[in-house]
């Protein structure tokens, strides 16, 4: 075994220049690609931020259907957005995930104390999983309580962003009373009355604490955002049946969400989606897109085509050493192996090396680029840096096949 | 028996037409003989000796190697008998040249998987028996072309091959070193070894036990 390893270990020490080349071929074109996804991400977000309506395009809002009737109140005749209907909307070819919020169809009310000052009021809450607003909720704590659906402060809940700008730009504004900072709000203590409100009372009804875990834009009602389990317990507890409010569809991509829209639609659902983009924006940012995923793959292209290259040269380049190796007895897949491993290992160490190049020039690129208006995000997420290595360590191997196989048909048959 | 090759033949196709080097060739070679071939230029010696050891593939024929039938189509099965039971010497020594000569000579082995220390001390025996020994840490490329054939030999016997294959080992030698080197064949021969050997020098035929003349990719005993 140490034999082979060693052997492996020549057959990287060979060709140093041809493999200095492959490594800083690698690590540029790791780093520009990674560059140019930051700056596709960053348009995005640009785009989204400021042009977008609340809908992604590649989001479909889905509520119960309208009541009809030919009075001012009728008794519910809309169509329920129940279990069975969100597992019939899942199972629509196109449709990548959906997330329902749960309905908490009990009169609730909260009780607000702050020094001498109480506020009580009627409030709505709504049940949301814990996958649908994790990146809402502050900390660690916060997060695991959601995932129980209890906290030992009592319900953690999630206070939506449109409640707060209601508040501070309506009620606070309107009766000099001071604003709601929303980062500040994490850890608020209040308490909820489920059965009971101003209107009607529950046999059963009781109290619970609670306690703010942060605020959330995408649940946007008037009331408050509870986790799912405990939104399906409270019903339970007044023999009431899950029902939704509303549920987001994540549809794979633009071609299938207006085949997905009109099914949802014929199923008698109310639907929304993100028309409101405006179609020059939409253009613009698919144009800007298809052009950064051009670019990427220009850069890939030239990696690999530069990658094989420099292998035909540095396999051509070694191939005395490869003859001599197997006239000693070496294996056609030994050799083989020698150089893909050596090629596999360039590739790693130069995707690596492209990342950290990448995180080193980040601090000067934020330094030194300041656009008005737009915030600039240069983190690569894990998962992204895993593919990119991966992809780094691939591509040369792959790229290294040509030369093996010429080499093995005829190069290697003769002494 | 060593080695057994009956009925072989290998074709090459050049620029469209068909040539063939090996005709319908049959050889046997005993434990402790010297064969001596020799021929023109580009009469099949040296692919010969490439079938024997498994880097050309034959068309067809059959080769038996210590009475047992080789598989010569697997790489596999080939390069292992290259491996260890094979000892290649050539006219251009094919050695790497930056490596040591201890290196070299341990080459074989490393491809084996064992480089122990017995090996090593092998390896030193017989860099000692091929008049080296002293060279043993110099890089390869910086000896003379004696030495390197010498060096070309140890690494031949490395792996305590049954056969040596020395295809023209004297080509690009003084007559003064190829005598020595030849001196080194004939003790491998009193050590049991069975040598095949590619020679146009008159003193070399004269030596072996049966010498051969390859002809339109036959060999014709002299």
């Amino acid at each position: 075994m140490l034999s082979k390893l060693y052997l492996i270990k020549k057959e990287l020490e060979g060709g140093k220049f041809i493999s200095f080349i492959v490594f800083c071929v690698i690590l540029l074109s790791v780093s520009a690609i990674i560059s140019f996804n930051i700056l596709s991400e960053n348009f995005n977000n640009y785009i989204k931020n400021n042009f977008a309506s609340a809908i992604p395009p590649d989001e479909i809002k889905v509520r119960p259907g309208e009541s009809k009737s030919m009075f001012l109140f009728s008794t519910g005749t809309g169509k329920e957005l129940n279990n069975a209907a969100i597992n019939r909307i899942a199972n629509i070819p196109g449709v990548k995930k959906i997330d329902p919020v749960m309905a908490v169809t009990v009169p609730t009310s909260a009780t607000i104390y702050f020094f001498a000052f109480q506020y009580r009021t009627d409030l709505i809450c709504a049940g949301a999983s814990y996958k649908f607003v994790e990146k809402d909720l502050k900390n660690k704590e916060m997060r695991d309580a959601w995932i129980k659906g209890t906290h030992e402060k009592g319900i953690p809940v999630l206070v939506p962003k449109a409640l707060i700008d209601s508040y501070n730009n309506g009620l606070a504004a309107a009766n000099g009373l001071p604003e709601i900072v929303p980062d500040k709000l994490s850890g608020l203590k209040f308490k909820l009355s489920f059965g009971r409100s101003s209107v009607s009372s529950y046999e059963g009804a009781y109290d619970s604490s609670s306690v703010v875990a942060g605020y959330t834009d995408k649940v946007n009602i008037t009331g408050l955002v509870i986790p799912s389990k405990a939104a399906e317990e409270i019903n339970k507890k007044f023999g009431k049946t899950g029902r939704y409010m509303f549920a987001i569809v994540n549809v794979k991509d633009h071609k299938n969400s207006e085949q997905v829209k009109n099914q949802i639609k014929n199923m008698g659902f109310v639907v929304e989606t993100g028309e409101g983009l405006s179609s020059e924006i939409l253009k613009l940012k698919l144009t800007v897109n298809a052009f950064i995923t051009l670019m990427i793959s220009l850069v890939s292209i030239l990696a690999v085509i530069t990658t094989a290259l420099c292998s035909v040269t540095a396999v051509w380049s070694r191939i005395e050493y490869y003859r001599i190796m197997r006239t000693l007895g070496s294996t056609k897949f030994f050799i083989a192996l020698t150089i893909l491993v050596k090629f596999a290992i360039m590739g790693f160490l130069a995707s690596w090396g492209g990342v950290y190049l990448f995180q080193f020039l980040k601090i000067y690129i934020l330094k030194t680029i300041t656009i008005p208006g737009v915030t600039l995000s240069l983190e690569i997420s894990a998962a992204k840096i895993a593919t990119i290595v991966a992809a780094g360590t691939i591509i040369p191997v792959a790229a290294s096949l040509p030369a093996i196989i010429r080499m093995f048909s005829a190069k290697l048959d003769r002494n | 028996m060593i080695i057994s090759i009956k009925n072989l033949n290998k074709t090459y196709k050049i620029a469209g037409e068909k040539i063939k080097v090996i005709d319908n060739l049959s050889l046997e070679l005993d434990k402790g003989e010297i064969i001596a071939i020799t021929g023109r230029s580009g009469c099949g010696k040296t692919t010969l000796l490439n079938i024997i050891t498994g880097v050309t593939k034959p068309d067809n024929g059959e080769i038996f190697f210590r009475e047992k039938k080789i598989k010569y189509w697997s790489d596999f099965i080939m390069s292992r008998i290259r491996n260890r039971e094979i000892g290649q010497i050539f006219q251009t020594f094919r050695l790497l040249d930056d490596e040591t000569v201890m290196s070299n000579v341990m080459m074989p082995a490393r491809i084996r998987g064992r480089a122990g220390s017995k090996i090593r001390n092998y390896a030193i025996e017989i860099l000692g028996k091929a008049g080296i020994a002293e060279y043993q840490n110099t890089r390869a490329g910086f000896l003379s072309g004696g030495q390197k054939q010498r060096v070309a030999i140890a690494r031949a016997l490395v792996n305590r091959p049954s056969l040596i294959l020395a295809d023209e080992p004297d080509a690009n030698l003084d007559i003064e070193t190829s005598m020595e080197i030849f001196s080194l064949l004939e003790m491998l021969k009193r050590e049991g070894k069975s040598i095949i050997i590619v020679t146009h020098k008159e003193y070399m035929l004269k030596k072996a036990d049966r010498t051969y003349k390859m002809e339109k990719g036959r060999l014709i005993e002299r």
